[in-house]
Protein backbone atom coordinates (compact mmCIF):
# COMPACT_ATOMS: atom_id res chain seq x y z
CA UNK A 1 0.00 0.00 0.00
CA UNK A 2 1.41 3.40 -0.90
CA UNK A 3 1.93 6.16 1.65
CA UNK A 4 -0.70 8.90 1.87
CA UNK A 5 0.22 11.86 -0.33
CA UNK A 6 -1.01 14.40 2.25
CA UNK A 7 0.51 14.08 5.71
CA UNK A 8 -0.72 15.83 8.84
CA UNK A 9 1.54 16.04 11.86
CA UNK A 10 0.21 17.14 15.25
CA UNK A 11 2.60 18.69 17.73
CA UNK A 12 1.26 16.62 20.63
CA UNK A 13 3.13 13.37 21.36
CA UNK A 14 -0.01 11.31 21.90
CA UNK A 15 -2.61 13.34 19.99
CA UNK A 16 -4.21 14.19 23.34
CA UNK A 17 -5.28 17.74 24.18
CA UNK A 18 -7.09 19.44 27.01
CA UNK A 19 -9.94 21.96 26.60
CA UNK A 20 -8.53 25.45 26.01
CA UNK A 21 -5.20 24.18 24.69
CA UNK A 22 -4.01 25.11 21.23
CA UNK A 23 -4.04 22.40 18.60
CA UNK A 24 -1.03 22.95 16.40
CA UNK A 25 0.60 20.99 13.63
CA UNK A 26 1.75 20.94 10.05
CA UNK A 27 0.54 19.54 6.77
CA UNK A 28 2.66 18.55 3.83
CA UNK A 29 2.18 17.06 0.39
CA UNK A 30 4.69 14.24 0.07
CA UNK A 31 4.71 14.49 -3.73
CA UNK A 32 7.34 17.22 -3.93
CA UNK A 33 6.95 17.71 -7.67
CA UNK A 34 3.24 18.42 -7.58
CA UNK A 35 2.04 21.85 -8.69
CA UNK A 36 0.83 24.30 -6.09
CA UNK A 37 -2.83 23.67 -5.23
CA UNK A 38 -5.52 26.21 -6.03
CA UNK A 39 -7.00 26.07 -2.51
CA UNK A 40 -6.13 24.49 0.82
CA UNK A 41 -8.95 23.90 3.32
CA UNK A 42 -8.16 23.34 6.97
CA UNK A 43 -10.97 22.26 9.30
CA UNK A 44 -11.04 21.25 12.94
CA UNK A 45 -14.30 19.61 13.92
CA UNK A 46 -16.02 16.94 15.97
CA UNK A 47 -18.43 14.38 14.61
CA UNK A 48 -20.51 11.62 16.12
CA UNK A 49 -20.27 7.96 15.29
CA UNK A 50 -22.44 5.09 16.43
CA UNK A 51 -26.01 4.01 15.96
CA UNK A 52 -27.50 7.45 15.47
CA UNK A 53 -27.25 9.60 12.36
CA UNK A 54 -24.08 11.65 12.22
CA UNK A 55 -23.90 15.11 13.78
CA UNK A 56 -20.91 17.37 13.42
CA UNK A 57 -19.72 20.73 14.66
CA UNK A 58 -16.86 22.84 13.37
CA UNK A 59 -14.59 24.98 15.53
CA UNK A 60 -12.30 26.10 12.72
CA UNK A 61 -12.73 26.28 8.94
CA UNK A 62 -10.22 28.09 6.82
CA UNK A 63 -9.77 28.22 3.05
CA UNK A 64 -6.33 29.34 1.96
CA UNK A 65 -6.17 30.67 -1.58
CA UNK A 66 -2.71 32.22 -1.56
CA UNK A 67 -1.63 35.85 -1.38
CA UNK A 68 -1.03 38.52 -4.03
CA UNK A 69 -1.99 36.27 -6.91
CA UNK A 70 0.26 33.42 -5.75
CA UNK A 71 -1.16 29.97 -5.19
CA UNK A 72 -0.94 28.55 -1.64
CA UNK A 73 2.01 26.41 -0.66
CA UNK A 74 1.50 22.63 -0.56
CA UNK A 75 2.83 22.64 3.02
CA UNK A 76 1.94 24.78 5.99
CA UNK A 77 1.11 25.07 9.66
CA UNK A 78 -2.09 25.51 11.62
CA UNK A 79 -2.92 26.63 15.15
CA UNK A 80 -6.42 26.38 16.55
CA UNK A 81 -7.55 27.00 20.15
CA UNK A 82 -9.75 24.15 21.30
CA UNK A 83 -13.13 24.69 23.02
CA UNK A 84 -14.33 23.40 26.40
CA UNK A 85 -16.72 20.89 24.88
CA UNK A 86 -17.75 18.46 23.60
CA UNK A 87 -15.06 16.20 24.97
CA UNK A 88 -14.01 13.06 23.12
CA UNK A 89 -16.31 10.24 24.15
CA UNK A 90 -16.34 6.50 23.56
CA UNK A 91 -19.86 5.41 24.43
CA UNK A 92 -22.18 2.54 23.56
CA UNK A 93 -24.52 4.29 21.12
CA UNK A 94 -22.70 7.59 20.79
CA UNK A 95 -19.04 8.31 20.11
CA UNK A 96 -17.63 11.81 19.74
CA UNK A 97 -14.51 12.05 17.63
CA UNK A 98 -12.35 15.12 17.04
CA UNK A 99 -10.59 15.50 13.74
CA UNK A 100 -8.35 17.90 11.83
CA UNK A 101 -8.82 17.69 8.08
CA UNK A 102 -6.78 19.22 5.31
CA UNK A 103 -7.96 19.21 1.71
CA UNK A 104 -6.04 20.48 -1.30
CA UNK A 105 -7.72 21.13 -4.66
CA UNK A 106 -6.07 21.74 -8.00
CA UNK A 107 -7.45 23.56 -11.02
CA UNK A 108 -7.81 20.39 -13.08
CA UNK A 109 -10.13 18.85 -10.48
CA UNK A 110 -7.61 16.72 -8.64
CA UNK A 111 -7.80 16.70 -4.86
CA UNK A 112 -5.95 15.23 -1.90
CA UNK A 113 -7.46 14.88 1.56
CA UNK A 114 -5.74 14.06 4.82
CA UNK A 115 -7.21 13.81 8.27
CA UNK A 116 -5.90 13.13 11.75
CA UNK A 117 -7.95 12.27 14.81
CA UNK A 118 -7.12 13.52 18.28
CA UNK A 119 -8.60 13.25 21.77
CA UNK A 120 -9.99 16.20 23.69
CA UNK A 121 -10.24 15.78 27.47
CA UNK A 122 -10.08 12.75 29.73
CA UNK A 123 -13.50 11.14 29.63
CA UNK A 124 -13.31 7.46 30.52
CA UNK A 125 -14.91 4.93 28.16
CA UNK A 126 -18.26 3.50 29.27
CA UNK A 127 -20.15 0.25 28.91
CA UNK A 128 -23.82 -0.58 28.85
CA UNK A 129 -25.33 -1.16 32.28
CA UNK A 130 -27.68 -4.17 32.28
CA UNK A 131 -31.25 -3.92 33.48
CA UNK B 1 6.05 15.34 16.23
CA UNK B 2 3.46 12.74 15.76
CA UNK B 3 2.69 11.74 12.23
CA UNK B 4 -0.81 10.67 11.43
CA UNK B 5 -1.96 8.82 8.35
CA UNK B 6 -5.27 9.27 6.58
CA UNK B 7 -8.14 8.62 8.93
CA UNK B 8 -9.74 5.24 9.07
CA UNK B 9 -13.20 6.46 10.07
CA UNK B 10 -15.51 9.25 8.93
CA UNK B 11 -15.18 8.67 5.21
CA UNK B 12 -17.77 10.96 3.64
CA UNK B 13 -20.21 9.44 1.16
CA UNK B 14 -21.97 11.29 -1.57
CA UNK B 15 -25.71 11.50 -1.02
CA UNK B 16 -28.26 10.19 -3.49
CA UNK B 17 -25.98 8.20 -5.80
CA UNK B 18 -25.27 4.52 -6.21
CA UNK B 19 -21.75 3.89 -4.90
CA UNK B 20 -19.19 3.16 -7.62
CA UNK B 21 -18.30 -0.04 -5.75
CA UNK B 22 -21.62 -1.56 -6.89
CA UNK B 23 -20.72 -0.86 -10.56
CA UNK B 24 -17.30 -2.43 -10.05
CA UNK B 25 -18.94 -5.55 -8.58
CA UNK B 26 -21.27 -5.83 -11.60
CA UNK B 27 -18.33 -5.38 -13.97
CA UNK B 28 -16.46 -8.14 -12.15
CA UNK B 29 -19.42 -10.50 -12.57
CA UNK B 30 -19.58 -9.65 -16.30
CA UNK B 31 -15.85 -10.27 -16.60
CA UNK B 32 -16.13 -13.70 -14.94
CA UNK B 33 -19.07 -14.64 -17.14
CA UNK B 34 -17.22 -13.50 -20.28
CA UNK B 35 -14.07 -15.42 -19.33
CA UNK B 36 -16.06 -18.57 -18.55
CA UNK B 37 -17.83 -18.35 -21.91
CA UNK B 38 -14.51 -17.73 -23.68
CA UNK B 39 -12.87 -20.73 -22.03
CA UNK B 40 -15.93 -22.83 -22.85
CA UNK B 41 -15.81 -21.79 -26.53
CA UNK B 42 -12.07 -22.39 -26.85
CA UNK B 43 -12.16 -25.85 -25.28
CA UNK B 44 -15.18 -27.05 -27.20
CA UNK B 45 -14.62 -30.33 -29.03
CA UNK B 46 -13.99 -29.77 -32.69
CA UNK B 47 -12.36 -26.39 -32.20
CA UNK B 48 -13.80 -22.94 -31.72
CA UNK B 49 -15.58 -21.15 -34.54
CA UNK B 50 -15.05 -17.42 -34.96
CA UNK B 51 -18.76 -16.82 -34.36
CA UNK B 52 -18.60 -18.61 -31.00
CA UNK B 53 -16.04 -16.12 -29.70
CA UNK B 54 -17.99 -12.95 -30.48
CA UNK B 55 -20.30 -12.98 -27.44
CA UNK B 56 -17.60 -13.88 -24.84
CA UNK B 57 -15.27 -11.22 -26.28
CA UNK B 58 -18.05 -8.61 -26.18
CA UNK B 59 -18.76 -9.53 -22.55
CA UNK B 60 -15.08 -9.15 -21.62
CA UNK B 61 -14.78 -5.84 -23.48
CA UNK B 62 -17.92 -4.54 -21.75
CA UNK B 63 -16.54 -5.59 -18.40
CA UNK B 64 -13.20 -3.81 -19.00
CA UNK B 65 -15.09 -0.65 -20.02
CA UNK B 66 -17.22 -0.99 -16.86
CA UNK B 67 -14.17 -1.24 -14.61
CA UNK B 68 -12.54 1.85 -16.16
CA UNK B 69 -15.80 3.83 -16.06
CA UNK B 70 -16.52 2.95 -12.43
CA UNK B 71 -13.00 3.79 -11.31
CA UNK B 72 -13.47 7.26 -12.82
CA UNK B 73 -16.89 7.45 -11.21
CA UNK B 74 -15.43 6.42 -7.85
CA UNK B 75 -12.90 9.27 -8.01
CA UNK B 76 -15.65 11.71 -9.01
CA UNK B 77 -17.89 10.55 -6.15
CA UNK B 78 -15.04 10.94 -3.70
CA UNK B 79 -14.57 14.55 -4.82
CA UNK B 80 -18.33 15.20 -4.54
CA UNK B 81 -18.43 13.66 -1.06
CA UNK B 82 -15.51 15.78 0.11
CA UNK B 83 -17.23 18.86 -1.38
CA UNK B 84 -20.38 18.04 0.56
CA UNK B 85 -18.41 17.53 3.77
CA UNK B 86 -16.60 20.84 3.27
CA UNK B 87 -19.94 22.61 2.81
CA UNK B 88 -21.31 21.00 5.99
CA UNK B 89 -18.21 21.99 7.93
CA UNK B 90 -18.40 25.57 6.71
CA UNK B 91 -22.14 25.79 7.41
CA UNK B 92 -21.68 24.28 10.85
CA UNK B 93 -19.10 26.95 11.68
CA UNK B 94 -21.42 29.73 10.57
CA UNK B 95 -24.38 28.42 12.53
CA UNK B 96 -24.17 29.62 16.15
CA UNK B 97 -26.91 27.26 17.26
CA UNK B 98 -24.84 24.22 16.31
CA UNK B 99 -22.20 25.11 18.90
CA UNK B 100 -24.74 26.35 21.43
CA UNK B 101 -26.44 23.02 21.48
CA UNK B 102 -23.41 21.22 22.91
CA UNK B 103 -22.58 23.78 25.59
CA UNK B 104 -24.48 23.02 28.77
CA UNK B 105 -26.25 25.99 30.28
CA UNK B 106 -26.47 26.57 34.00
CA UNK B 107 -29.41 28.76 34.93
CA UNK B 108 -29.01 31.33 37.66
CA UNK B 109 -31.73 32.60 39.96
CA UNK B 110 -34.93 33.51 38.22
CA UNK B 111 -38.61 33.51 39.12
CA UNK B 112 -39.54 29.87 39.22
CA UNK B 113 -42.92 28.44 38.28
CA UNK B 114 -44.29 25.75 40.55
CA UNK B 115 -42.83 22.39 39.84
CA UNK B 116 -44.90 19.30 39.34
CA UNK B 117 -45.82 16.66 36.84
CA UNK B 118 -46.20 18.00 33.35
CA UNK B 119 -43.59 20.75 33.65
CA UNK B 120 -40.78 20.63 31.08
CA UNK B 121 -37.36 19.49 32.25
CA UNK B 122 -35.44 22.66 33.06
CA UNK B 123 -33.35 22.90 36.19
CA UNK B 124 -33.47 26.34 37.84
CA UNK B 125 -31.28 27.59 40.69
CA UNK B 126 -33.49 28.81 43.57
CA UNK B 127 -32.07 30.28 46.78
CA UNK B 128 -28.89 28.32 46.32
CA UNK B 129 -30.78 25.22 45.30
CA UNK B 130 -31.42 23.73 41.88
CA UNK B 131 -34.94 22.37 41.59
CA UNK B 132 -35.10 19.58 39.04
CA UNK B 133 -38.22 19.21 36.94
CA UNK B 134 -39.59 15.82 36.09
CA UNK B 135 -39.24 14.58 32.52
CA UNK B 136 -42.29 14.01 30.37
CA UNK B 137 -45.76 15.49 30.42
CA UNK B 138 -48.16 13.13 32.18
CA UNK B 139 -51.19 15.27 31.26
CA UNK B 140 -50.38 15.10 27.55
CA UNK B 141 -49.65 11.37 27.81
CA UNK B 142 -53.04 10.79 29.43
CA UNK B 143 -54.83 12.72 26.69
CA UNK B 144 -52.90 10.76 24.05
CA UNK B 145 -53.76 7.47 25.71
CA UNK B 146 -57.42 8.49 25.96
CA UNK B 147 -57.56 9.24 22.21
CA UNK B 148 -56.00 5.84 21.44
CA UNK B 149 -58.54 4.08 23.69
CA UNK B 150 -61.46 5.92 22.04
CA UNK B 151 -60.18 4.99 18.57
CA UNK B 152 -59.68 1.33 19.47
CA UNK B 153 -63.06 1.02 21.22
CA UNK B 154 -64.70 2.68 18.19
CA UNK B 155 -63.02 0.19 15.87
CA UNK B 156 -64.17 -2.72 18.06
CA UNK B 157 -67.75 -1.39 18.05
CA UNK B 158 -67.75 -0.90 14.26
CA UNK B 159 -66.31 -4.34 13.51
CA UNK B 160 -68.54 -5.92 16.15
CA UNK B 161 -71.59 -4.41 14.44
CA UNK B 162 -70.41 -5.76 11.05
CA UNK B 163 -69.93 -9.21 12.60
CA UNK B 164 -73.44 -9.06 14.05
CA UNK B 165 -74.88 -8.12 10.68
CA UNK B 166 -72.97 -11.00 9.07
CA UNK B 167 -74.42 -13.39 11.63
CA UNK B 168 -77.92 -12.10 10.89
CA UNK B 169 -77.42 -12.59 7.15
CA UNK B 170 -75.84 -16.00 7.74
CA UNK B 171 -72.84 -14.89 5.63
CA UNK B 172 -69.62 -16.78 6.52
CA UNK B 173 -67.00 -14.30 5.20
CA UNK B 174 -69.05 -11.42 6.57
CA UNK B 175 -68.67 -12.87 10.05
CA UNK B 176 -65.11 -14.19 9.94
CA UNK B 177 -63.16 -11.15 8.65
CA UNK B 178 -64.65 -8.40 10.84
CA UNK B 179 -64.82 -10.86 13.75
CA UNK B 180 -61.06 -11.52 13.66
CA UNK B 181 -60.39 -7.78 13.27
CA UNK B 182 -62.64 -7.01 16.24
CA UNK B 183 -60.75 -9.50 18.42
CA UNK B 184 -57.38 -7.91 17.55
CA UNK B 185 -58.69 -4.39 18.20
CA UNK B 186 -60.30 -5.61 21.44
CA UNK B 187 -56.94 -6.91 22.71
CA UNK B 188 -55.33 -3.57 21.84
CA UNK B 189 -58.17 -1.63 23.47
CA UNK B 190 -57.88 -3.62 26.73
CA UNK B 191 -54.11 -3.03 26.88
CA UNK B 192 -54.50 0.69 26.14
CA UNK B 193 -57.31 1.00 28.70
CA UNK B 194 -55.17 -0.70 31.33
CA UNK B 195 -52.33 1.74 30.56
CA UNK B 196 -54.74 4.69 30.73
CA UNK B 197 -56.22 3.62 34.07
CA UNK B 198 -52.74 3.08 35.53
CA UNK B 199 -51.67 6.55 34.36
CA UNK B 200 -54.83 8.12 35.79
CA UNK B 201 -54.31 6.39 39.16
CA UNK B 202 -50.68 7.57 39.39
CA UNK B 203 -51.61 11.07 38.21
CA UNK B 204 -54.47 11.44 40.66
CA UNK B 205 -53.31 9.38 43.61
CA UNK B 206 -49.55 9.93 43.86
CA UNK B 207 -48.23 13.21 45.11
CA UNK B 208 -45.41 15.09 43.45
CA UNK B 209 -41.80 13.99 43.76
CA UNK B 210 -39.49 16.91 44.43
CA UNK B 211 -35.76 16.62 43.77
CA UNK B 212 -33.33 19.43 44.49
CA UNK B 213 -29.55 19.75 44.21
CA UNK B 214 -27.31 22.13 46.14
CA UNK B 215 -25.63 23.00 42.82
CA UNK B 216 -25.21 21.54 39.36
CA UNK B 217 -22.24 19.19 39.64
CA UNK B 218 -19.29 18.81 37.32
CA UNK B 219 -17.53 15.47 36.79
CA UNK B 220 -15.69 14.52 40.00
CA UNK B 221 -17.71 16.93 42.16
CA UNK B 222 -20.13 16.07 44.96
CA UNK B 223 -23.31 17.98 45.69
CA UNK B 224 -26.20 17.49 48.08
CA UNK B 225 -29.38 15.91 46.78
CA UNK B 226 -32.70 16.27 48.61
CA UNK B 227 -35.76 14.26 47.69
CA UNK B 228 -39.32 14.52 48.93
CA UNK B 229 -42.21 12.21 48.04
CA UNK B 230 -45.63 13.33 49.21
CA UNK B 231 -49.08 11.76 48.97
CA UNK B 232 -50.99 9.09 50.83
CA UNK B 233 -48.81 6.14 49.93
CA UNK B 234 -47.87 2.74 51.30
CA UNK B 235 -44.44 2.36 49.73
CA UNK B 236 -43.08 -1.14 49.25
CA UNK B 237 -39.76 -0.03 47.72
CA UNK B 238 -38.40 3.46 47.05
CA UNK B 239 -35.19 3.63 44.99
CA UNK B 240 -33.28 6.75 44.03
CA UNK B 241 -30.63 6.36 41.33
CA UNK B 242 -28.14 8.45 39.40
CA UNK B 243 -28.13 7.35 35.75
CA UNK B 244 -26.46 8.41 32.52
CA UNK B 245 -28.45 7.67 29.37
CA UNK B 246 -27.26 7.73 25.77
CA UNK B 247 -29.86 8.36 23.04
CA UNK B 248 -29.26 7.92 19.33
CA UNK B 249 -31.82 8.77 16.66
CA UNK B 250 -31.57 7.23 13.21
CA UNK B 251 -33.68 6.67 10.14
CA UNK B 252 -34.73 3.16 9.26
CA UNK B 253 -36.53 3.16 5.93
CA UNK B 254 -39.19 5.81 6.33
CA UNK B 255 -39.24 5.61 10.14
CA UNK B 256 -37.23 7.61 12.63
CA UNK B 257 -36.12 5.45 15.54
CA UNK B 258 -34.54 6.52 18.83
CA UNK B 259 -32.52 3.96 20.76
CA UNK B 260 -31.45 4.51 24.37
CA UNK B 261 -28.92 2.77 26.62
CA UNK B 262 -28.04 3.31 30.27
CA UNK B 263 -24.25 3.57 30.57
CA UNK B 264 -24.00 4.51 34.24
CA UNK B 265 -26.18 3.67 37.24
CA UNK B 266 -25.52 4.28 40.93
CA UNK B 267 -27.94 3.65 43.78
CA UNK B 268 -28.23 6.78 45.93
CA UNK B 269 -30.99 5.77 48.33
CA UNK B 270 -33.17 2.75 49.03
CA UNK B 271 -36.09 2.70 51.48
CA UNK B 272 -38.47 -0.22 52.03
CA UNK B 273 -41.88 -0.43 53.67
CA UNK B 274 -42.52 3.25 54.33
CA UNK B 275 -45.85 5.02 54.69
CA UNK B 276 -46.38 8.65 53.77
CA UNK B 277 -49.27 11.07 54.11
CA UNK B 278 -49.95 14.76 53.79
CA UNK B 279 -48.18 15.55 57.08
CA UNK B 280 -45.30 13.07 56.83
CA UNK B 281 -43.81 12.92 53.33
CA UNK B 282 -40.80 10.74 52.64
CA UNK B 283 -37.82 13.08 52.86
CA UNK B 284 -34.11 12.36 52.58
CA UNK B 285 -30.85 14.13 51.84
CA UNK B 286 -27.98 12.21 50.30
CA UNK B 287 -24.66 13.11 48.66
CA UNK B 288 -24.59 12.92 44.88
CA UNK B 289 -21.04 12.25 43.72
CA UNK B 290 -20.33 12.52 40.03
CA UNK B 291 -17.71 10.00 38.91
CA UNK B 292 -14.33 11.39 37.94
CA UNK B 293 -13.81 11.17 34.21
CA UNK B 294 -17.55 11.19 33.54
CA UNK B 295 -18.91 12.71 30.35
CA UNK B 296 -20.65 16.06 30.50
CA UNK B 297 -24.18 16.55 29.18
CA UNK B 298 -24.29 16.61 25.39
CA UNK B 299 -27.12 17.20 22.95
CA UNK B 300 -26.94 17.48 19.19
CA UNK B 301 -29.56 16.93 16.51
CA UNK B 302 -29.49 13.12 16.57
CA UNK B 303 -27.42 12.17 19.60
CA UNK B 304 -27.69 12.90 23.31
CA UNK B 305 -25.92 12.06 26.56
CA UNK B 306 -28.08 12.94 29.57
CA UNK B 307 -27.61 12.67 33.33
CA UNK B 308 -30.74 12.02 35.37
CA UNK B 309 -31.91 11.32 38.88
CA UNK B 310 -34.35 8.43 38.60
CA UNK B 311 -36.99 7.60 41.20
CA UNK B 312 -38.48 4.10 41.04
CA UNK B 313 -41.34 3.42 43.43
CA UNK B 314 -43.25 0.21 44.13
CA UNK B 315 -46.48 0.66 46.06
CA UNK B 316 -48.90 -1.57 47.96
CA UNK B 317 -52.33 -1.54 46.32
CA UNK B 318 -51.48 1.07 43.70
CA UNK B 319 -49.60 1.05 40.36
CA UNK B 320 -45.81 1.41 40.52
CA UNK B 321 -44.27 4.47 38.91
CA UNK B 322 -40.94 5.85 37.71
CA UNK B 323 -40.02 9.52 37.44
CA UNK B 324 -36.87 10.96 35.93
CA UNK B 325 -35.26 14.32 36.66
CA UNK B 326 -32.61 15.34 34.12
CA UNK B 327 -29.93 17.83 35.07
CA UNK B 328 -27.01 19.34 33.23
CA UNK B 329 -23.40 18.42 33.86
CA UNK B 330 -20.93 21.00 32.57
CA UNK B 331 -17.51 19.88 31.34
CA UNK B 332 -14.66 20.31 33.83
CA UNK B 333 -13.33 23.83 33.88
CA UNK B 334 -16.04 25.26 31.63
CA UNK B 335 -17.37 28.65 32.70
CA UNK B 336 -20.96 28.72 33.88
CA UNK B 337 -23.23 29.84 31.09
CA UNK B 338 -25.88 32.30 32.22
CA UNK B 339 -29.29 31.96 30.73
Amino acid sequence: MSADPLLIRLDSEDNHYQPGEVLSGTYELTDGEAAHPQTVEISVYWHTEGKGDEDLGTVHFERRTGEQGNLPEPAGVFQVPLPASPLSYDGVLVKIIWCVRVRMKWVEGRQEVGAAEFRLGNVAPVEEVPG
Amino acid sequence: MNERRRRTGHIPRVQGQVPAGCGLAFSGIFMLGGLAALVGALTRAGGAQAGDLVLPLLLCAGAVWGVVHNMKKSRHQRILAEDQLAKRLEASLESPTEAARVTPTIHREKPVPDSGPGMPARPLRRVGRVVLQSEGRPGCNLVGNFVVVVFLVGAVAFLGAMTWQGLGANHGAGVLCPGIGAIFFLIGAVAALKHLVKGLLVYAGVGPTEVTLSALPRPGEAVELSVSQSGNLRIKDFALQLVCVESATYTQGTDTVTDTKIVFRRQLLRRKEVSTDAVRPLEATVPLEMPTGAMHSFKSKKNEIAWKVRVEVELHGWPDFTREFPFEVAPPGAPEAVS
